[in-house]
């Protein structure tokens, strides 16, 4: 079927629209102006833009009618900031609970014990905008220790993390060590920051983080990062340990940009909320309320000018629902099973086929006290088995002697085969170990949300994803954790999410 | 291993057609190709497609669904069915195909083939991370099929990953161990995937729903026929399958 040429123009003037005001930091007045006075006409925009400008407060607001597609973290957060806006939401979720891969289980362990099966962690500094609603509901955080005092098994043997850096020390020693300017740097700097050393001095070009193109590096989209740190004069030892020879310039200066401006390049924490991170989904929906249908999953959409309508089944019947915009907060996956009229512009089919998410099994043991103490151990063990990548303690704060351990092995993983490993490469006393309960969530095989944390974008395509990943078509917006310009899942979902309703506000 | 399946040597057709696509004159053709000896055991399959003219066009978007009712393993409406052991096979021919031929088009697209392989990629965890001519965490049947030409080496090569796991070929992904598939079972996938994955014009999904996207107009013709072919084997063995056939224009 031929895209209707008017959906096509919309689409093409929303890309526009998007490096106008990113390019020249426009605001919208002057946006407004520009693209009439360009004779673009009215017909583009939605009718609801025509109202006077939001921010003179003493006009009265048009409220618009939402249709939210999903009730993952990206759903329920933009549902409510539309709400909190004063629009009209609803959210249509297929399954029959909401929090998407933001899954915290407390069913089969004991004595109040609970895991993350899904999103496990956020940052400080970064995640600007999930931070932003734990201060607005008072959330309690927990300081997440997962990754301090591991031990790794590489090659039959356990190595302590001072091990590993002096195996690695060794290395760039034999390959001739690194330069008097790398010395310099590492004398004041972690080793992991080395990167830093040759990519800072081409970041201050950046203005937008949302904006990749335009900062004098669109050409290096297709040479390898590798090849920067060698301009710049990387020794071989720095060559080897910084790789990059399949990541793209102008991908890793960009996303490099964004992590420093967002403060998470250099050391970070991480942390929790305590009872699970699906407290905030929780929290979302007591305020969203019955504005959330479960069991209802869309089917398709037709949109227009005039505004969206979806057919959607709910309780085993078809129906259809029409409102003025649709967020769409669905997961790859489940949008490509969906029937879009007009179809998406070729450039958002390309990605959607393109994209794919990290899928894990996260398996859980319950034991019935901290056994590897006795072994004088940390647990926060790395085992590089094929069905047992990592291991760590969770829930730590439950008062009780017993504990929850999360592994994470490759999708598909049997659980049973996951504890086999761990007995058998536990680096203590074997007969000390006291796991009593394994539970497993494999979300390879999960219907709705089939994966969480999208992969990274293909070198010299970045043009192909950037920026129509964000852009909305018509009506129609996007966010999810896939729809950033970073995939941490929990933070690119809010920012996303806020960033769709801001749009919707603002159509 | 062989007895395992008689379903493929005793190889019935199933077909019912999609009455609507054709005139009803044609009607009683189609039923001769319900003659099919389907033993009473065999599982009842149901595809249905939504259709509001004679012809889909080009580059649309079609829905389907799956029903599958067996005697002993249940009913896909109360989720009774695994939907990962339900299969659409999606056959483009790049002709008009006429009912007299559909056939002779069907057993030319399915000869040969070994449906071993794909049962037991539905009863294994493999298409959680992988699918035929997309890509999901793993490489696609086509992607693997393009780096491994179908000789008993490869077949070999792909055996041993499919047992032992695999990581560091296809990115960062990893591929967990098999050690419940044996070596045959793994060699008939392995074989499935090779063939199946070169088949350009042939496309596989499981599940009990979703929306086949028909291919943009190609250049040199103007119409062209999809045969869907949706299939469920049971637990006891039994083969049901359901044909419907899209004429595109």
């Amino acid at each position: 079927m031929e895209i209707p040429g008017q959906a096509r123009n919309d689409y093409y003037q929303s890309i526009i629209q998007y490096l106008e005001l990113t390019l020249n930091n426009m605001d919208r007045k002057q946006f407004l102006k520009k693209t009439s006075l360009a004779g673009l006409g009215i017909s583009m925009l939605p009718y609801s833009v025509v109202r006077p400008d939001i921010n003179q407060a003493a006009n009265p607001r048009i409220k618009k009618k939402v249709i939210v597609a999903g009730a993952g973290i990206a759903g329920l957060c933009c549902a409510y900031e539309l709400m909190k806006l004063g629009h009209e939401v609803v959210v249509l979720e297929a399954s029959g609970r909401y929090g998407g891969t933001v899954l915290s289980v407390h069913d089969g362990l004991s004595d109040g014990l609970y895991a993350d099966f899904g999103a496990e962690n956020f940052t400080k500094p970064g995640y600007e905008n999930y931070w932003k609603y734990i201060d607005e509901f008072n959330l309690p955080v927990i300081p997440y220790l997962h990754r301090e005092n591991r031990l790794t098994r590489r090659n039959e043997e356990w190595l302590t993390r001072e091990e590993i850096l002096n195996n690695r020390n060794e290395e760039i020693k034999n390959s001739g060590g690194f330069n008097e300017r790398e010395l310099r740097f590492l004398s004041d700097n972690p080793s992991s920051n080395l990167e830093h050393l040759y990519l800072d001095p081409y970041l201050e070009n950046f203005t937008d983080e949302y904006q990749p193109f335009g900062a004098g590096y669109d050409h290096l989209d297709d040479v390898p990062i590798s090849q920067i740190y060698e301009k710049e004069g990387a020794s071989t030892a720095a060559l080897e340990m910084l790789g990059g020879r399949n990541t793209s310039s102008l991908y890793k200066l960009w996303q490099t940009y964004i992590m420093k401006k967002r403060g998470y390049w250099g050391d970070f924490d991480l942390y929790r909320l305590k009872g699970g991170n699906e407290v905030l989904p929780k929290v979302f929906a007591k305020h969203l309320g019955t504005r959330i249908r479960l069991d209802c999953q869309i089917l398709s959409i037709d949109h227009g000018e005039e505004g969206v309508t979806i057919t959607y089944r709910e309780f085993g019947e078809e129906k259809k629902m029409s409102a003025d915009f649709l967020a769409n907060c669905l997961p790859i996956p489940a949008l490509k099973s969906l029937i879009i009229t007009p179809d998406l512009p070729s450039e958002k089919k390309y990605i959607f086929n393109e994209i794919t998410y990290a899928q894990t099994t996260r398996v859980i043991f319950q034991a019935r006290s901290e056994f590897w103490k006795e072994d004088g151990l940390s647990i926060n063990l790395t085992f590089n088995h094929p069905a047992l990548r990592t291991i760590w303690q969770v829930a730590d704060e439950v008062d009780t002697e017993r504990v929850a351990l999360m592994a994470k092995a490759p999708g598909g993983t049997n659980p049973l085969r996951t504890l086999e490993a761990f007995k058998e490469y536990y680096p203590g006393q074997k007969s000390n170990i006291n796991i009593e309960q394994t539970l497993v969530k494999d979300w390879s095989a999960d219907r709705f949300a089939p994966g969480c944390e999208r992969s990274g974008f293909t070198r010299g395509n970045l043009s192909k994803f950037w920026p129509h990943l964000i852009l909305p078509f018509g009506r129609i917006h996007f966010a999810g954790g896939y729809a950033d310009n970073r995939s941490w899942g929990m933070e690119a979902a809010t920012n996303s999410a806020n960033r769709v309703a801001k749009e919707i506000d603002q159509a | 291993m062989k007895n395992r399946f008689p379903f493929i040597t005793s190889a019935f057709i199933g077909i019912t057609m999609f009455l609507q696509i054709y005139p009803t004159e044609e009607a009683t053709v189609i039923n001769t190709y319900n003659e099919y000896e389907m033993s009473e055991s065999s599982p009842i399959v149901n595809l249905e497609i939504r259709q509001e003219s004679d012809f889909f066009d080009w580059g649309s978007q079609v829905r389907y669904s799956i029903n599958v009712n067996d005697e002993t393993d249940g009913d896909s409406r109360y989720n009774e069915i695994n939907s990962n052991e339900v299969f659409l096979e999606i056959d483009f021919v790049p002709e008009p195909v006429n009912s007299h031929d559909i056939q002779s088009v069907y057993e030319r697209i399915n000869g040969g083939k070994n449906l071993t392989g794909l049962i037991l990629l539905g009863r294994s965890s493999c298409f959680g991370c992988h699918a035929d001519k997309s890509n999901k965490i793993g490489p696609s049947f086509s992607e693997i099929a393009g780096s491994y030409t179908n000789n008993t080496a490869n077949i070999n090569k792909l055996v041993n990953s499919i047992q032992h796991g695999s990581a560091g070929v296809w990115g960062q992904a990893e591929m967990p161990a098999n050690p419940d598939i044996s070596q045959e079972e793994a060699s008939d996938i392995a074989g499935y995937i090779l063939k199946q994955g070169a088949q350009e014009y042939s496309r596989i999904s499981p599940g009990l729903e979703g929306v086949i996207r028909i291919m943009d107009k190609p250049p040199d013709i103007d119409e062209g026929t999809y045969i869907l072919t949706a299939s469920y084997t049971s637990s006891a063995q039994k083969r049901g399958e359901d044909t419907v056939v899209l004429k595109i224009k």
